[in-house]
């Protein structure tokens, strides 16, 4: 049962993404930059940290591909990126002792390895490249720090919901 | 032990070569999506819905309080765009019907402009730079096919790059993608009593793009020759392709005008309807500046586009009456059962009129 509402959870983060949160959004209001949510990314990333990287590899293929398939012109750019970010993120926290300061810092690192991930494959075949530099003030940071905030807002809540998963995996395996 | 590394490793493999065959072939231009693809999408077309109609109304409502503010000078603009607008609109008439008599005359008949418009609204969007799509609520069973246009009450804002059921995927104008080109015209300037009649909504200052940024070779390409045409390279319409769109300065780019073409920015351009599904005469936008190519042999536009990208609630797509084939020939589009909005073949509305009386 936690594990249905976790996996809903993460599905209503991606819907919001396509929906609500486009109304808030920064070029909506004729700002300069361009923040793009990626809220269910951020729910995968931390379910990562907590039920383990194989666990966040799941998540992140399925919320890539759904990404892909609703909106991508290519199937397969965001199962891949969306991949790897979850299970790297999995990776650096065993490697470190897990306390808030490095998860944070993980969750910044991963996002903006996210994006560059996205960056660089699109650049490798698209026609038109597009200047690094804009890129990376107009888009890639605005979108890091916008999906940060989120992450420190979703932290506790979706660790509660983690740990009840958990809890349910450990009592069926004994 | 090392035969569980080994199984691990090939699931890994497999999977990775998996992933690429899948992008390899998705990432060519397919004609029709696959069910489970077309299944999906309907699902969530639905429940996105349901999420941002709402979400629209708040924000419709958040626009009308800000509006409120400047109530007074828009009434003052629009006061002096509605005298303008009974000049223009009795000049049209006049013209109207000097062209259909001249028509008749030569018995051509007009076929480039005729479609027909489809209602429908956006359900979800996704604002990546990289696929920067729109998700309405019409699909294959409103007769809604791959390609057409899709506009706003101002201007177009792209194509239909998927449909499935019951929703279709818009590939806006802003894509990045080299997929979107947009056969158009930039028209001359039209003077009516003295102004000009089309000039841009937004308040962005047009830069005067006809100087050139160094010293250097594009000096012969950007003035045309003063004795040759003076007035008449004004008067003509210029014919061109919308190749990409510029994120940094958010302007479209035209490029290969010949240099003998004297552009000026504010001149409308709009659809030309030439190949294509896209009709004659939608407006696009207005050029922002204009300057010479890289190598000075030819002229680049940039056009501001009409519509406005940062809020799109409903749309309409544009079903034209006659397509052309990839062989170059008219064919009527045999699909006329549509939902009440058939515009007979010849109707004398000029496509801004219909498109106006659609909303």
């Amino acid at each position: 049962m936690p594990r249905l509402f976790l996996t809903l959870t993460l599905l209503l983060l991606f819907l919001l993404e396509g929906t609500i949160l486009q109304v808030v959004s920064p070029t909506a209001w004729g700002l300069p930059w361009q923040a793009v949510p990626r809220f269910a990314l951020v729910g995968a990333i931390l379910v990562s940290f907590f039920l383990g990287r194989r666990e966040g590899l799941y998540y992140g293929l399925g919320i890539g591909f759904l990404q892909d398939i609703l909106y991508g012109h290519i199937i397969g750019v965001y199962s891949l990126t969306m991949m790897v970010a979850c299970y790297f993120a999995g990776l650096v926290v065993l490697l470190f002792q897990r306390n808030l300061a490095v998860v944070f810092v993980t969750v910044c690192l991963v996002l903006f390895g996210h994006e560059w991930l996205l960056y660089s494959l699109y650049r490798l075949f698209s026609t038109s490249p597009v200047d690094v530099q804009w890129v990376i003030s107009n888009q890639i940071l605005p979108s890091v720090g916008c999906n940060f905030v989120f992450a420190v807002l979703i932290y506790l809540p979706l660790s509660r919901l983690c740990e009840a998963v958990d809890l349910r995996k450990s009592a069926r395996h004994e | 032990m090392s035969f569980f590394g080994n199984k691990r490793l090939i699931i890994v493999l497999v999977g990775l070569v998996l992933l690429i065959t899948v992008m390899g072939f998705t990432s060519r231009e397919r004609e029709n999506l696959t069910w489970p693809e077309m299944f999906t999408k309907d699902v969530f077309s639905v429940v996105q819905g349901i999420f941002y109609r709402p979400a629209q109304a708040f924000s419709g409502f958040i626009q009308d309080v800000k509006s409120a503010y400047n109530v007074y000078e828009e009434n003052r603009a629009l006061k002096a765009s509605v005298d303008q607008y009974a000049q223009v609109s009795s000049e049209l008439s006049i013209l109207q019907e000097e062209n259909e008599r001249l028509r008749e005359q030569l018995q051509a008949k007009s076929q480039l402009h005729d479609f027909q418009l489809r209602f429908a609204e956006v359900v979800a969007r996704n604002a990546d730079q990289w696929n920067n799509v729109l998700t309405i609520d019409k699909g294959l069973q409103h007769g809604i096919k791959k390609d057409m246009a899709v506009i706003t009450s101002r201007g177009l804002i792209g194509r239909i790059e998927s449909v499935s059921n019951f929703s279709s995927t818009v590939e806006l104008l802003t894509d990045i993608e080299r997929s979107n080109h947009i056969s158009a015209r930039i028209y001359p300037l039209t003077a009516v009593g003295g102004k000009t009649a089309q000039a841009p909504q937004t308040g962005q200052t047009p830069q005067v793009g006809q100087t050139p940024q160094t010293g250097q070779s594009p000096q012969t390409g950007q003035t045309p020759p003063q004795a040759g045409q003076p007035q008449q390279s004004t008067q003509q319409p210029v014919d061109g392709v919308i190749e990409e769109y510029d994120p940094q300065q958010r302007l479209l780019i035209m490029r290969k005008i010949p240099v003998g073409a004297k552009i000026v920015p504010n001149q409308p351009v709009i659809t030309s309807g030439l190949g294509g599904v896209v009709p004659r005469g939608l407006p696009i936008g207005y050029v922002a500046k204009v300057q010479p190519d890289v190598l000075g042999l030819t002229q680049t536009a940039y056009i501001q586009t009409s519509a406005d990208f940062s809020q799109i609630n409903e749309v309409f797509v544009v079903e034209r009456s006659f397509v052309v084939t990839p062989d170059g020939q008219l064919v009527p589009s045999t699909q006329t059962n549509g939902s009440g909005q058939t515009t007979a073949p010849g109707t004398t509305g000029t496509p801004a009129t219909s498109s106006g009386g659609g909303q």
